[in-house]
Parts: structure tokens; C-alpha cells; sequence
């Protein structure tokens, strides 16, 4: 349930700001506590950088004014502010996010600065200009919230063998070929189980060196199935890549022409088909060499 | 690997083809798929343009289709409709199609109602109750999508005066009959509509509809910031490219909340992508600002110049859509363009259309048609889906065809813009060139809302519908009433109506397209002809009645003028003639009275003389008694006045002589006051001068005071409590006067001495093997590396303590260290004797081997934002490393090919060298481009860089004892000062205080104060020392200076005077007895 994204405890370090925004930090430190985060207050004389506090966070929070903190020179870089700005910039990565907020959006139409740390901004740093405290936080609360995923470790293999029950025969015969030469995981899809196919495809691809979806029958269903699956674990910046196979039995070209550019298919005789399948293991297994 | 494909679709739904670059709703289509399974129905609603059609189509659809959800069969049959303007054939259409029926069979099945849906399926080959695999093959579970499912109620066909039509009636009691009957049998059936939330409340209309949305409703959320994130970024990495993480914040911050958000969204990344060379670049600031989504203030000085050489070559019209740039600003920038330009796409690509139309006339041919195929419905602007030639029959002009129409048009359904529907594909004539009836329809309401012309066009249209409706009343009224004249216009409202139709220019088609009544469009036509010919006759005939009533009123005005001529002239004769008999008889009657009333007056005057000649006999009488007795008097009084003139002219003469006498004493006094004043103002001046000598020579004593305090502080006394009193007596006398520096290089030094000769400067005390350098990190803690490569941490206690916080011994070198220099306090450069360079990371504890060079390290410098540092080796090579891998191959590398001193890695990337015979050059470490900023020194070299970054400055020290200050940004000499008398040898700059440390080869440190270069500097001399050469310089960032010497030790220093004299202070010293004054000043000094 979408509840369940409010249950994480969050460690929010609101770093220091400059003398002009400070009623605008005391307030934002209630409304982050009233949000149930707990909040390390940056103003407090932990040490100038403040590293090793804000290192215990979840995340920084940064309150932009009229005095430029970021540019090297400027009247607020030696500041407490700014120096813990360009700290929580070195800490940034999966782990620690960071905030920057700029509750007046008249400050980014007249502060050059302002454009800069706009133009700096990288991975796992959040630019928000709403002047609402509270849809600051609630943005704060969406970001942090977003649960990964822990990948349940699959069986490491080289083939994910995917196909419809309609096609488990000719399906089976494939897997035998290959599996006296290759690891080989199959799964048939059947669209009556209750199975949570979904994660559980993902999760196995993330384990494997190539997934083949095969088709004889099956063909409407193999098109939809290997799109879904395709999107789902990445696409084109997917580390395995895909094979859609069909049987030209049943099968024709014309109806994988929707892959073209994007994944490899094939249509070919039932007992080329695991020769097919090597082929594109070994092709896969020389490039990421 | 490239796709080839845009993901983003722009302004029209996602396609079941284009599924995979639907992201951002997987929660919402798992939700939607359990209330399917559920409840085998769907009701999505949600506000326009929040993407309900594309998450069914692009969501669930290829979902279930994989097999991600339960069902009883393994493929689906696919009934979709909308409503349009018979929501009936609409779903026949479809069902048809799909199991291959005649339609008009199927229609006339579904016209029953209730089961015939289910009961067309279950009679059908997809069904089965057989559940063998073969069975399970053929079989195909149904899914009937109703999408904008509010043509329902938006379409007059459908529902009229708050009733809707039978079809509509009929087509709901089939859907929400055929869930029933799935969920009471148990069939593979699921049904879902799409609605806009705002008809919500006219669903009660159906009877039993409120039920089934109550049962099966799903509202579409928001999206949240990381979905919006999930929208923007994913597409692009599934396509190959990418999206870079400060566009997206951009973009997520500019995007409206609400209506319109996704549409608006879609369109602009539609638009980047191709921006950005189809997804090859990056998607990225600059793209946004091209597509007039972002001010060009935002992009960097490259990016700004790179736009504005690009917008230079737009077309004038195209610039003013940049004037005012928003993400809304987009589709409003994109429509306008396509306005603009789609007279010369009309002459370039419609082949098979005649060219007789003008530029103006493309236009409005444009603004026609949006008109048409827009309409306000109870006061909300929606799309309103028309034929070719209903357009062409609006517009109705001779030289204006359809197929002028539909070229003019194809710029709006390009694959590239898709603003209109059906979409026209390159190469494909078929799909360009439409057919009269084919129905235009708006791809987005989203382009109604956002595209400024289109709004003005649709409320001066509105207007027009008013006035119209106005007239058309008129004309009703004038119909009704027997066509009487008496209901003919009057000429204001003739006048009125008249430029109505001028500026309006209604036709039949106009009239019938804003018909709200459910009759057949023949009979809409046919009224809409009757209208228009009632109306035209009507003005004519108004126009002639007021033409007659006119004529007839000057008639009838003509005859009264000359009657009224006539009568007015026989009048004035007839009162000419009275009137001149009339004054005849006055002035004859009038000369009579006249002669009576003169005869009488000269009777009364007769009377009245006789009577006032016989007073002015006695008044003359009287008066000539008076006059002797006045004549008496006058004599007397004359000659007294005679005697008191004489008198008053003495005294006048005597008067004026005494007055010129106080005039000349007056002159007098004035001149005596001016020479009085001159002489004050002369002994003012004199004081004043005397003032200043006495102050010069006040002055001059304290400070001969103050500077000879301050040199017997200087001395060694047995009494060594002395020194200390003599400094801080000297400091005293320092502060009685502000002319004399309290800062001054005697004072300092005399506060040093007292201090090391009391024991209260001590070096720190450090452990471990000896060090080689140093440094202070952010909590004020010694960083050190030893000869031994071993690091050590000391924190500093109260009294010049230090204890070890934290040693890494793992890295120990059994071979010592040359040299070696910390490039952050967390990184180390170091080479050892054998010529071996490394790179130590004390946060990370890793150690890299640097490249292998063939000499040592001399020093390294970090970038300002530390991804990386420059590293110069002594024989020449500057190597570039990134911080984050320092065991990558360097970044960039370069041989200077002489020997390097300094090295300082500015920002921009430039990296600054010096060179050993004092030549300063700038290394691009982009571009590679060498350029010498300072020559070489002959006969002096170079040894030190330190960058003052605040100023832009870049100061540079020599072995003769001089600083050379260049300015970075100019790279031009902006100083030049004499910063000791011997080789200067380490520098470091505190941005803090603004002082620069310099020491010197004759074992002495100056504090030069960079705000006034040539103020004199205060100096650490060569006792303070310990007689040693400085190794290295450091500040803590609280303006304390840190040094380690020769001699292995470590000192510190305060370079803020005060500071010790708050220590005198703090120490409760005696004054100076007058014994001591009298001992080390002598007596004529401290009786003074």
C-alpha cells in the first residue's frame, strides 16, 4: 500500500544557512521534525565541515538566500553554510542524497550564483524551487521513500529460457538440446498461475547472460511478453540482452518486425533454433569481453 | 545501442507499439489489473490530460497481454471504442471488426440490449468451456475498452437538454449488463471506461452507472516527483540516450501541477529529443532553451554563446515566441511556428494540390479550422471533431477546395508534430491526402489551453456566437409574426447586425456546426440553409424598409420646410407694416406729454429761482460778515507762521550738520572692526598651528616611546617577567594613539621574544619518525607525513599540547621519502628516494602508484571542486589524476621539458606551471592550448605559487626576494612588491585574514597584508625560528600560521597582534615601577 512509504525513518542533516534565510530554516526544522524526520541541526558547532555528522545522514538539506555560498571567492564561501555545501557535494552517491532548496524564485531570476549550482547539479542532487515549506518536504519524503528493490539472489546461469505453456513441447526439446551444453534456467508462462512472473523475470535476467522468450503457437502473447519484459529490465542500457525466437512453423518475420533497432529476433526451423540461441550467447559473452 | 525511436510521443497517447517507453505508473497498472480481476471492470477517471488513455493502451494492455495477470485464456480479444457521436456504432464497429462480423448484423444485435454483447462472444470461436490445451489455445479472453467515455455527454448527437440519446442509453446498458453477467458466470469478460473526472456528476443520468463507478473506480493520483523523474529519464535510457540529472530537476520544478501536466510534459521532451540530434546528445539545458522552455540566463557562458549564434538564425517571426520562455511556452512556441510556416510547406509538399491561395489566405484557412474544431462547452474550451469539407464549407471561398485545405493542414499532423488527427506519414499520399469526409479531430485539448491564438480565436468566435444567437431571435420574431415590417430591424440594430455579418461571415456550415439539436445532419443542413436565407432576407428587407422610411420622411420634411418658408414670410411682412404704425403713433403721443410736462417744470423752475435769489441775497449777506472776520483772523495767523518758519529752518540746519558728523564716526567704527576681526582670524591660524606641532610631536613621542618599549623588550633580562611588561607596555602605548600601527613589525616581534623567553610559545610536540610535510585539516588537527611514508594525526590540546588521534602505518616505506605533499588533507602525493611516486587516499586508506616518471614529485595542486589534482614532477611532466580513481591513467598529461617549481590547478580547468627560471605558462587541459603568462627571470628563479583566489590573483615569489602578483583573470602583472631581502622559498595565502606567509632563505617569515601590498610586513624573525629554515607553511583557516623547520619541530603563531595582547592581559603583569622606566628609558622619558 502507498502507506507504507510514510513508515521509513528518515535522518535529514538541515545544514546552515546564511543570516538572511535564517527564520526560514527555523521553520522548515519544524515542519521536518512535525514529518517525522529526524533532523541534525547543522548550525550547532560540530566541526567547521561538519563531515562526520552529516555523513551519519540520510540526506542534506540546503536553504539558498541572497549571499552566494557556492562560488569559490565569493562572500559566503567561507561561511558554515557554504562550506557544508561543498561538503554534502563530496558526499553524494546512492546512500546520501542532497537537497538544495530555494524558497524565493526571485532569488534564481536575479543571482547569477543561483543559475550556477542550477547548471551544477548532478546524480542524486535534488533542485527545488516551490516556495511551499511543505511541498518541500513532501518532495524530500517521495524521494527518500523510494524503496530498492532488494533484488532476491537468483541462480546464477547463462540462458533465462522463456516460452508460453501453449509451446512447452517444442519448448522442452529446445531445453534439453541446450542444456547438455549450456546452464539453462527455463520458465513457462501460463496465464492461469497465480506466480508473481513479473519480479521474478527480472530479478533471473539480472543472473543471466542472455534471456530467450521462444514462440511457436504463441506468437501474440510472445510479442507482448518480450516488449514487457524488455522495458522492465532496462532496454537498451539492459545488461542482458535479449533474444526473441520464433518457430517458423507458426511464426513469421513480419511480426517481430516491432523489434527492429531494438532487440535481436529470429525465425528459424525447430532444430536450428538451439544453434541460434548458442550463436547469441557466444556473440553476447565476446563483446562484454 | 541507439533505437532509432523517439520515446516520447509527444502530444498524443502512448501506443500499445510504444509500451516500452511508458514508465511511471507500474503501481498504477498493477492496481488497475487486481480491480480487473477483481471486479472484472475498470472506471478510470482522473483530470484531462493526465494519461488515462495511455496507461490503458500503453499499460495495461500489454501487461495483461504478457501474461502478467491471471485470465482464463493465454490471448485477448480487444473491442475499443469512443463514443464520438453514436456511441452504439462505435462499440458494433468495433466488436465487429474484431470477430469478423457484418456490422450492421452486429448492430442490429446490440440494439436489444443487455446480454446480446455477452452473447455474441459466447456463441463466438473465442470462447470455450473446454479446458484442454488446444482449447486454451483458441480461446481468447474479451476486453472492452470505452475510451473518453465523456463524448457521452460532450457530444450533442449523445445527449441533449440533460437526455441522453437511446443509442447512448443502449450502448451503457450493454457494458455494464456484460459485467454483470461475467461476474455472475464466471466469463473471461472485463470492461473499462475512461472518463474526465469533471462529468462525474452527469453519470446519474444512467440509472444504474453511479452503482458500478462506485464499485469499480480508480482515480488517477498525481504523479509524485520521482514518477515525474521516472517519465522524464527513463524513456531516454531505454531508447539508448540520456537525460542529465539537472534538466530534470529543471523540468520537474517549471511543470505545472494539474491540468495539462503530462500533455505539456510529453510534447517538451518530444520536442528535446529531436533538439538534441534525435537522442545522440545528451537532453540537457541548451536543448530546452532552443525549444524556448528555459531564459538563456541559466545555460554557462559556452552554452550561452553556442544558443545565441543559433537564435541569430532564426526568422524574426520565430524569435518573439523567446521573449517570455516556459515549459508551457513550448507547444505554444511549436503551434505558432507551424502557423507561421505552413503556407511554405503547402507550396513545397502538397503536390496534388492548386497553388491559388495566398499567405494571408493560408492563415486563415489555419484559424478556420481550429475554429471549427474547437468549441466551448459550458464554459470550458473542448475539442470538436469535424470533416474536411465541413471545414472547406466554412471557410467558402471559390478558390479554397479541400484539398487546399488538407495541404495547409498536413504541417499539424506530420509524424514530427502530430497536433491534429488522423497523423500523415512520410511517403505515404494516402495518408496526406484526405477525402472530404474524413473527421480532423485535435490531438490534445492540452493545445487549446496552451496556444495563445487559439485561445484568442476561440473567444472572439464565442463573441461572434452571441450576437449571432442575438440576431437570429430577431429573426425568429420577424418569422413569427407573419414577416410584418413592424418587426423589421430599426437602424441602430440594422447598423449593429449588419457588421456582424461582415466581420462573422456566417454560412450554412458555420450555422449548422453550432446546431446543438440530436435531428440528422441533413436536416441540420438543411435548417442551418433555411437560417442563413431567413437572415439575409431579413437585413434586406430591413435594409429596404429603411431605405423607404427614409425617402418618405425627407418628403414629408420638404413640404413642412416650404409651407413653414411661406408662412414665416407673410408674417414678417404683416409685423413689419404694425410695427412701423404702431411707433408712429407712440412717438407722436409721446412729443405731446413731453411739450406739457417742459411747461410746467419751467413754471416750478420760475418759482424755485425767484425764491433761491432771494436766500443767496442773505447768504451773501452772512457770508461777507464772515468773510472781514476771517479776513482778521488770516492776518494774525500769518504773520505767527512767518515767525515759526524762520525757527524750524534753524533747527533744520542744525539737525543736518549733526548728522553728517555720526556718519563719519560710523565710517570709522566699521573700519576699526574689520582690522580687529583680522587679527583674531591671524591668532586662530597661529593656535591651530601650534596645536598640530604640539600634536606631530605627542605623536612622534609615543611612537619613539612605543618602538624603543618595544626594542628593550627585545633584551634579555634576568627578571624575564620584564620582557613580557615592557611588550605589553608598549602595546598600551600603541592603542593611545591610532597614528600609530598597532600592528607594527617591532611590536610583534617584541611580543614573540617576551613570549619564547617565558616559555609561552613552545614549538608542539609531535611523534613518530621525523616529518617530511604537513597540513591542517577542516577540525584544526596536524595532518603528517613522515620520512617514513608513516601518517599521523594530532589533535592540539589547551597549552600547547597535542596528543595522536589516529596513525596509518600500513603504507611504511622502507625506502625515504624525497619529498611529498598533501594535495587535500586527505590526500597525499609522495615519491620516495628510488624515484617511485605514489598516492595515498587517508579517508579511503587506498595507496596508488602513480605513473612512473624519472624524477620526484615537486608538488601538486587540487582542482576547486577536488575531482582531480595536477601533480608536477621536478624534470618537466605534469600529470593530471582524477581523484575519485586514483589508480586510472592520468586524466591529461604534459611535458614542459624543464624543471617545474609550482604547479596551481585553477577552475575552467587551467592549470598554472612554473617553471624554475621564473617562466609562468597556462596549460588548458581541455583543449591542450600552452600559452606563457610571465617570462622567464634571468638570474633569479622561481620557487613558489600561491593563488588568492578572492582577488584573482596568483602571486609569485623569487629567489631575489620579490612577489609578482598576476591577475587570473587576464593573465596580465598586476603587482609587483619586495616581499624579503633573500631567496624566498614557501608561501601560503589565508583567504581568512587575507595575509600571505613568506619564508625567506635567511630563516625568516613575512606576513605581507594582501589588502595593502604596500604597507610594511610584519615578521616572524629567525628566533622565533629556532634559528631553522622553514620546510613548510600552513594556515587553520582561523588565521594561525603553522610551520615546521629544519629542525623537526613545529610552531604556530597567531598573525593577529591582539591576540597576544589579550594574553598579556589574561596574565595580570605589574606595571613598570618608576625604577624600571627610569633603568631602561631614563629619566628624561619617564618624567615626560
Amino acid at each position: 500500500m502507498f502507506l507504507d512509504l510514510y513508515r521509513q525513518h528518515i535522518k535529514v542533516f538541515l545544514a546552515d544557512a546564511t543570516p538572511e534565510v535564517s527564520d526560514v530554516r527555523d521553520e522548515l526544522m519544524s515542519i521536518l521534525l512535525k514529518a517525522g524526520m529526524e533532523v541534525v541541526d547543522g548550525h550547532e558547532p560540530i566541526s567547521v565541515g561538519g563531515d562526520d555528522a552529516m555523513r551519519d545522514a540520510d540526506c542534506s538539506v540546503h536553504i539558498l538566500g541572497t549571499t552566494d555560498i557556492y562560488t569559490p571567492g565569493s562572500k559566503g564561501y567561507g561561511t558554515a553554510a557554504g562550506t557544508q555545501y561543498r561538503s554534502a557535494k563530496l558526499l553524494c552517491g546512492s546512500d546520501f542524497k542532497m537537497f538544495v532548496w530555494n524558497p524565493s524564485s526571485t532569488i534564481s531570476a536575479k543571482n547569477a550564483y543561483v543559475n550556477s549550482i542550477r547548471r551544477d547539479i548532478v546524480e542524486n542532487t535534488v533542485y527545488i524551487d516551490k516556495s511551499s515549506p511543505i511541498v518541500f518536504v513532501e518532495d524530500i519524503r517521495n524521494i527518500m521513500n523510494v524503496k530498492q528493490t532488494a533484488n532476491k539472489q537468483q541462480e546464477q546461469t547463462d540462458i533465462f529460457f522463456l516460452y508460453n505453456e501453449l509451446d512447452s513441447e517444442s519448448a522442452s526439446d529446445i531445453f534439453n538440446m541446450l542444456k547438455d551444453f549450456q546452464k539453462v534456467i527455463r520458465l513457462g508462462i501460463s496465464m492461469s498461475s497465480d506466480v508473481d512472473y513479473n519480479t521474478y523475470i527480472r530479478q533471473q535476467l539480472a543472473t543471466s547472460k542472455i534471456g530467450v522468450v521462444y514462440y511457436n503457437y504463441a506468437g501474440d502473447w510472445a510479442v507482448s511478453f518480450a516488449r514487457q519484459v524488455w522495458k522492465d529490465t532496462g532496454g537498451n542500457s539492459s545488461r542482458t540482452p535479449i533474444l526473441v525466437v520464433g518457430n517458423n512453423e507458426h511464426a513469421n518475420e513480419k511480426e517481430l518486425s516491432i523489434f527492429k533497432g531494438i532487440m535481436e529476433c529470429a525465425v528459424d526451423e525447430q532444430l536450428r533454433i538451439p544453434l541460434d540461441i548458442k550463436v547469441f550467447l557466444d556473440k553476447t559473452i565476446s563483446k562484454t569481453k | 545501442m541507439k533505437s532509432g525511436i523517439c520515446p516520447y510521443p509527444g502530444l498524443r497517447p502512448f501506443t500499445e507499439e510504444e509500451s516500452i517507453f511508458f514508465k511511471g505508473r507500474d503501481l498504477h497498472i498493477r492496481q488497475i489489473v487486481k480491480l480487473l480481476e477483481e471486479n472484472k471492470m475498470a472506471f478510470i477517471t482522473g483530470a484531462s490530460g493526465d494519461g488515462k488513455s495511455s496507461m490503458v493502451y500503453a499499460g495495461v494492455v500489454p501487461y495483461i497481454r504478457a501474461g502478467f495477470s491471471k485470465a482464463k485464456f493465454n490471448s485477448w480479444l480487444i473491442f475499443d471504442f469512443k463514443p464520438q457521436r453514436n456511441p452504439l456504432a462505435s462499440l458494433a464497429e468495433s466488436a465487429s471488426k474484431e470477430m469478423g462480423l457484418p456490422y450492421d448484423n452486429t448492430l442490429r444485435e446490440l440494439r436489444r440490449g443487455f446480454s446480446s454483447l455477452v452473447d455474441i462472444y459466447a456463441n463466438s470461436g473465442f470462447y470455450t468451456e473446454d479446458t484442454s490445451p488446444d482449447a486454451a489455445n483458441r480461446g481468447k479472453n474479451l476486453l472492452i475498452i470505452a475510451d473518453q467515455f465523456e463524448e457521452v455527454f460532450t457530444m450533442n448527437e449523445n445527449f441533449h437538454d440533460g437526455t441522453p440519446s437511446n443509442e447512448s442509453y443502449t450502448a451503457i446498458n450493454l457494458l455494464l449488463e456484460t459485467v454483470r453477467l461475467s461476474i455472475a458466470r464466471q466469463l473471461p469478460v472485463y470492461v473499462i471506461f475512461t472518463m474526465r473526472s469533471d462529468y462525474i456528476s452527469q453519470c446519474t443520468v444512467f440509472k444504474d452507472l453511479p452503482a458500478f463507478i462506485a464499485y469499480s473506480q480508480f482515480f488517477v493520483p498525481q504523479l509524485k516527483r520521482t514518477e515525474i523523474r521516472q517519465v522524464i529519464e527513463e524513456p531516454a535510457v531505454l531508447a539508448g540516450g540520456s537525460v542529465s540529472s539537472r534538466l530534470s530537476e529543471v523540468i520537474i520544478n517549471n511543470l505545472n501541477s494539474g491540468f495539462d501536466q503530462l500533455p505539456v510534459l510529453q510534447h517538451a521532451l518530444n520536442l528535446l529529443w529531436k533538439t538534441a540530434n534525435n537522442g545522440e546528445q545528451q537532453l540537457d539545458l541548451i536543448h530546452l532553451a532552443k525549444i524556448a522552455g528555459i531564459a538563456k540566463d541559466v545555460l554557462s557562458d559556452d552554452e550561452r554563446a553556442e544558443f545565441d549564434r543559433w537564435y541569430f538564425t532564426l526568422p524574426e517571426y520565430r524569435r518573439k515566441y523567446y521573449e517570455n520562455p516556459d515549459l508551457n511556452n513550448v507547444l505554444n512556441a511549436h503551434a505558432g511556428t507551424l502557423y507561421e510556416s505552413a503556407y511554405d510547406h503547402f507550396m513545397h509538399h502538397a503536390d496534388w494540390a492548386e497553388k491559388t491561395i495566398t499567405p494571408d489566405e493560408s492563415k486563415l484557412i489555419i484559424e478556420a479550422a481550429f475554429k471549427t474544431l474547437t468549441k466551448i462547452d459550458d464554459n470550458r474550451q473542448v475539442r470538436n471533431r469535424a470533416t474536411l469539407s465541413e471545414i472547406t464549407g466554412i471557410i467558402n471561398r471559390p478558390n479554397i477546395s479541400n484539398a487546399t485545405v488538407c495541404g495547409v493542414l498536413n504541417i499539424f499532423r506530420t509524424e514530427d508534430n502530430t497536433l491534429l488527427r488522423p497523423f500523415s506519414v512520410e511517403g505515404k499520399l494516402d495518408t496526406q491526402y484526405l477525402s472530404g469526409d474524413t473527421v480532423l479531430d485535435v490531438t490534445h485539448e492540452a493545445l487549446i489551453r496552451n496556444w495563445q491564438l487559439l485561445s484568442q480565436w476561440d473567444a472572439e468566435e464565442l463573441e461572434n456566437l452571441k450576437e449571432f444567437s442575438d440576431f437570429s431571435s430577431q429573426v425568429q420574431r420577424w418569422l413569427d409574426n407573419g414577416r410584418r415590417q413592424e418587426f423589421l430591424l430599426a437602424s441602430g440594430n440594422y447598423a449593429f447586425f449588419n457588421e456582424l455579418m461582415q466581420k462573422c461571415n456566417p454560412n450554412p456550415y458555420w450555422i449548422m456546426k453550432h446546431d446543438s439539436s440530436q435531428r440528422p445532419e441533413k436536416d441540420k443542413y438543411r435548417a442551418a440553409v433555411n437560417h442563413y436565407e431567413h437572415g439575409l432576407t431579413f437585413l434586406r428587407q430591413s435594409q429596404d424598409a429603411l431605405i423607404a422610411e427614409e425617402k418618405a420622411r425627407r418628403k414629408k420634411l420638404m413640404t413642412a420646410i416650404i409651407g413653414l418658408l411661406i408662412f414665416v414670410a407673410g408674417l414678417l411682412a404683416f409685423s413689419y407694416w404694425a410695427m412701423s404704425e404702431k411707433a408712429n403713433a407712440v412717438i407722436q403721443t409721446a412729443r405731446a406729454e413731453q411739450n406739457a410736462a417742459e411747461a410746467q417744470a419751467q413754471q416750478q423752475r420760475a418759482e424755485q429761482q425767484r425764491k433761491a435769489a432771494l436766500e443767496a441775497q442773505q447768504d451773501a449777506q452772512q457770508q461777507r460778515d464772515t468773510a472781514q472776520i476771517m479776513y482778521r483772523r488770516a492776518l494774525d495767523a500769518k504773520e505767527e507762521s512767518d515767525r515759526a518758519r524762520q525757527q524750524a529752518e534753524l533747527s533744520r540746519l542744525e539737525a543736518l550738520q549733526m548728522r553728517n558728523t555720526a556718519e563719519e564716526q560710523r565710517e570709522n567704527a566699521v573700519r576699526e572692526r574689520e582690522n580687529a576681526e583680522k587679527e583674531r582670524q591671524n591668532a586662530l591660524h597661529q593656535m591651530e598651528l601650534t596645536a598640530q606641532a604640539n600634536d606631530s610631536a605627542s605623536r612622534l613621542y609615543n611612537i619613539a616611546i612605543c618602538n624603543t618599549l618595544a626594542m628593550k623588550a627585545k633584551n634579555e633580562y634576568e627578571d624575564k617577567t620584564l620582557n613580557l611588561r615592557l611588550a605589553k607596555t608598549a602595546y598600551e602605548m600603541s592603542m593611545r594613539d591610532n597614528s600609530v600601527k598597532q600592528n607594527n613589525a617591532e611590536l610583534f616581534d617584541a611580543m614573540l621574544f617576551a613570549m619564547e623567553q617565558n616559555n609561552i610559545l613552545q614549538p608542539l610536540p609531535l611523534t613518530g619518525s621525523p616529518v617530511r610535510n604537513f597540513t591542517i585539516d577542516n577540525a584544526g588537527r596536524i595532518v603528517s607525513i613522515a620520512d617514513d611514508a608513516v601518517i599521523t594525526c594530532h589533535k592540539i590540546l589547551s597549552g600547547g599540547r597535542t596528543a595522536e588521534t589516529s596513525r596509518i602505518d600500513e603504507f611504511q616505506s622502507k625506502t625515504p621519502i624525497e619529498n611529498a605533499v598533501f594535495v587535500t588533507p586527505s590526500l597525499v602525493a609522495y615519491s620516495t628516494k628510488d624515484k617511485t611516486s605514489y598516492a595515498l587516499g587517508l579517508t579511503s586508506r587506498t595507496r596508488a602508484k602513480l605513473p612512473t616518471q624519472t624524477d620526484y614529485i615537486k608538488t601538486a595542486s587540487p582542482a576547486p571542486d577536488r575531482k582531480a589534482f595536477a601533480v608536477a614532477y621536478v624534470n618537466g611532466v605534469v600529470d593530471i589524476i582524477s581523484a575519485a580513481d586514483i589508480n586510472a591513467a592520468p586524466i591529461a598529461s604534459r611535458d614542459f621539458g624543464t624543471r617545474l617549481t609550482d604547479v596551481y590547478y585553477a577552475a575552467d580547468g587551467n592549470v598554472y606551471v612554473l617553471r624554475r627560471d621564473g617562466g609562468l605558462m597556462k596549460w588548458n587541459t581541455a583543449t591542450g592550448k600552452v600559452s606563457e603568462v610571465l617570462p622567464s627571470t634571468p638570474g633569479q628563479n622561481a620557487f613558489k605559487m600561491a593563488a588568492i583566489p578572492d582577488k584573482d590573483l596568483l602571486a609569485v615569489c623569487y629567489s631575489g626576494g620579490n612577489i609578482q602578483f598576476v591577475n587570473t583573470n587576464t593573465d596580465r602583472l598586476a603587482d609587483n612588491i619586495l616581499g624579503g631581502h633573500s631567496k624566498l622559498e614557501n608561501m601560503q595565502y589565508d583567504p581568512k585574514t587575507g595575509i600571505l606567509a613568506l619564508s625567506s632563505a635567511d630563516k625568516r617569515i613575512s606576513l605581507i597584508n594582501t589588502k595593502d601590498l604596500k604597507g610594511k610586513a610584519l615578521a616572524i624573525e629567525e628566533h622565533s625560528l629556532g634559528n631553522s629554515k622553514v620546510k613548510s607553511l600552513a594556515f587553520n583557516g582561523k588565521g594561525v600560521l603553522f610551520a615546521l623547520t629544519e629542525d623537526n619541530k613545529l610552531r604556530f603563531w597567531d598573525t593577529d597582534i591582539a591576540t597576544y595582547a589579550n594574553t598579556l592581559n589574561a596574565m595580570r603583569l605589574k606595571p613598570l615601577s618608576q625604577d624600571e622606566w627610569d633603568l631602561i628609558l631614563g629619566r628624561e622619558f619617564s618624567e615626560k
